[in-house]
């Protein structure tokens, strides 16, 4: 079977310690809204450890691929 | 630039994100607004080439802890204040998380929904899901709605509300040199092209439904490859395909992802497919025979579908069993290529834009509706209604007189005693039952597109009684109406009645019955009550926003 990768090339640009800052979702939004630029991003924030302690924040431009 | 934002969720299939996906492109396209999609998928590749900016967040309720799910919906629930969206689009299902969001509360809202079984249009009607959205854009005609077997309550809703817009099937169209493209790719030597697509890949169920249909494809193709029939195999299996692994042999080439499916598919000679919306939409558009491999899916019924797909468009229904989709395709491979085609083009993309404009510009009307009356007059036994309106104070230029002619192309209430009408005019959508109409079946006027009926209270148990026992397919909506004999009330009398009647709800109906008045009496006693009703604070409305208020109820939560 083929195994071209398929997924976008994004890049680890943050991390988030859930249980520790449960008020600081505030900074996350200003920080996503800031990368919404003119240009298409994706920011991909679907991808956290085991426990979903840390929430890691992936950022990349469409088109590339890994 | 005011921001537009589409909330988007992927499961197992593609469907979702790729209405989404074209819907934002066209907006952006558009320049007026800018799209934004909040998406909670696992994969990412259908955004790999993706025009609009996406923030992707996972499936918020597979998270493994509460808290966990608590950050990210606060992080949602802040991010959406930010952006302030002029309009949200959210994509068939209802997400009861989005309908608890402040950040989302009293701003436009638009559902774009693909096709539903009956069943699970009724779920979401009656548990009110659908009453929180302006509009419900459905990604169907009509007529295709009309065939999926919905309850009488959904279609009533849907033909009364004001609430639903049949948009057409959305779906990607590719260029003829998209299509050529492909072919040229995947089969240089001009075999024909059987491609094999079960939406995204995963399983609804654990029947290894993804395994089975890809491992009988690909049995068949080395069938057709010892049988020295020439066909090239394209297996694009999805990204959540979790089967046992499929080599790539002489006559099969395997994908996980193809951006260009659309284009694959139109390209080929044979498409086997799992019947969901997308994939079978793209597959409509070009000239491939069908063989539909039904699975259990997610509130699309897709067994039914797929026989009336089939009916319509000369495909076959066939399981995922290697034997079965060797004789299929063997069949279909030497057809001539299919004719009957779903037409091509952006109307239903246009539409939906259209309407994401016309919400964001605040174009639809936003206001506290005042009460409302819809008042009838009863012309006297012998006297044209035509006279009467010709007579009517500027005050009751809404009312509405039975029988009218004048106020447009079919009358605006009919009355049972004189129906069906005599001189071929087409039915109201409101019928006053002044007669027994238990001789008639409620189907009956329903067929001749009444809608609703106008009666006594005291009408009510009997009423009530006949559409129980005789229910017609479409819900017939019915209202009582309270008269007034102006010969025998004064205006006064009206008033106090209209007083009555709207103490404790919004709209009323109201008869007047104009017999034995003289017609000196008869204009002094309109010009008495239109002048007070003109100084109440409430409207006369038509009999369509009557019906339209009315059906609001089906809408609501039933429990």
């Amino acid at each position: 079977m083929n195994t071209d990768d398929i997924e976008p090339d994004l890049a680890l640009v943050n991390t988030f310690p859930v249980r520790r800052a449960h008020t600081a979702t505030d900074g996350v939004a200003e920080h996503i809204v800031d990368l919404l630029g003119d240009a298409p991003v994706i920011i991909d924030l679907s991808h956290h450890d085991q426990y979903g302690d840390t929430v890691r924040m992936h950022v990349g431009t469409p088109g590339a691929t890994s | 630039m005011r921001t537009v934002v589409f909330l988007v969720k992927n499961g197992i299939g593609f469907g979702h994100i790729r209405r989404a996906l074209l819907l934002a492109e066209a907006v952006r396209e558009a320049g007026r607004l800018r799209p934004v999609i909040i998406s909670q998928a696992h994969s990412l590749a259908l955004y790999g080439h993706s025009r609009v900016p996406v923030i992707n967040f996972p499936l918020l309720h597979r998270v493994p802890s509460a808290i966990t799910e608590d950050w990210y919906t606060d992080v949602l629930d802040r991010l959406l204040e930010r952006l302030d969206p002029a309009v949200v689009v959210e994509d068939t299902y209802p997400d009861a998380r989005y309908g608890t969001l402040s950040s989302l509360a009293d701003r436009p809202r638009l559902l774009v929904m693909r096709r539903l079984d009956g069943a699970s249009f009724d779920t979401i009607r009656q548990r009110g899901n659908f009453d929180r959205y302006d509009q419900i854009l459905i990604a169907q005609d009509e007529a295709a709605f009309a065939r999926e077997g919905h309850s009488r309550d959904s279609l009533a809703a849907v033909a009364c509300t004001g609430r639903f817009t049949f948009v057409g099937n959305i779906a990607h169209t590719p260029t003829a040199d998209q299509i050529a493209e492909v072919r040229t790719e995947y089969a240089p030597d001009g075999a024909p092209l059987v491609v094999v697509n079960g939406g995204a890949g995963g399983d609804q169920m654990p029947d290894g439904y993804g395994d089975r249909l890809f491992g009988a494809c690909h049995t068949a193709a080395g069938r057709l490859a010892v049988q020295g029939t020439p066909a090239r195999f394209v297996l694009i299996t999805g990204p959540y395909y979790a089967g046992r692994p499929l080599p790539e042999t002489a006559n099969v080439t395997v994908r996980r992802f193809e951006p260009r499916l659309s284009a694959l598919l139109a390209a080929a000679t044979v498409a086997v497919i799992k019947p969901g919306n997308n994939a079978l939409s793209e597959a409509l558009a070009g000239s491939a025979h069908l063989v539909l491999v039904p699975d259990v899916s997610f509130m699309e019924g897709l067994d039914e579908h797929a026989a009336r797909i089939a009916d319509d468009y000369h495909g076959v229904v066939t399981n995922p069993d290697p034997d079965e989709i060797h004789r299929a395709i063997t069949d279909a491979l030497p057809r001539p290529a299919r004719t009957h085609r779903t037409p091509a083009g952006t109307r239903a993309i246009n539409h939906v834009t259209a309407l994401i404009d016309r919400y964001a510009e605040g174009g639809e009307a936003v206001r506290v509706t005042s009460k409302h009356l819809l008042l009838v007059i009863l012309a006297p036994a012998g006297i044209d209604s035509r006279r009467i309106r010709r007579v009517l104070p500027p005050t009751l230029h809404n009312a509405v007189l039975v029988d009218d002619v004048e106020a447009g192309p079919y009358p605006l209430v009919g009355r049972a005693s004189t129906f069906p009408p005599s001189d071929g005019r087409q039915a109201p959508e409101l019928l006053l039952i002044d007669t027994d109409v238990t001789a008639r079946t409620p189907q009956e006027l329903v067929n001749r597109g009444i809608r609703m009926l106008l009666h006594a209270p005291s009408a009510t148990p009997a009423v009530t009684r006949w559409l129980t026992h005789r229910p017609p397919q479409t819900t017939l909506l019915h209202a009582s109406a309270h008269t007034v004999h102006a010969a025998r009330h004064s205006s006064g009398a009206f008033a106090r009645r209209v007083t009555q009647l709207l103490r404790d709800q919004v709209s009323a109906c109201l008869i007047v019955k104009l017999d034995t008045l003289g017609s000196q009496r008869q204009h002094r006693y309109l010009c008495q009550i239109g002048q007070w009703l003109a100084a109440q604070p409430l409207r006369l409305i038509t009999t369509h926003d009557f019906l339209t208020h009315h059906s609001q109820r089906l809408l609501r939560a039933t429990a």
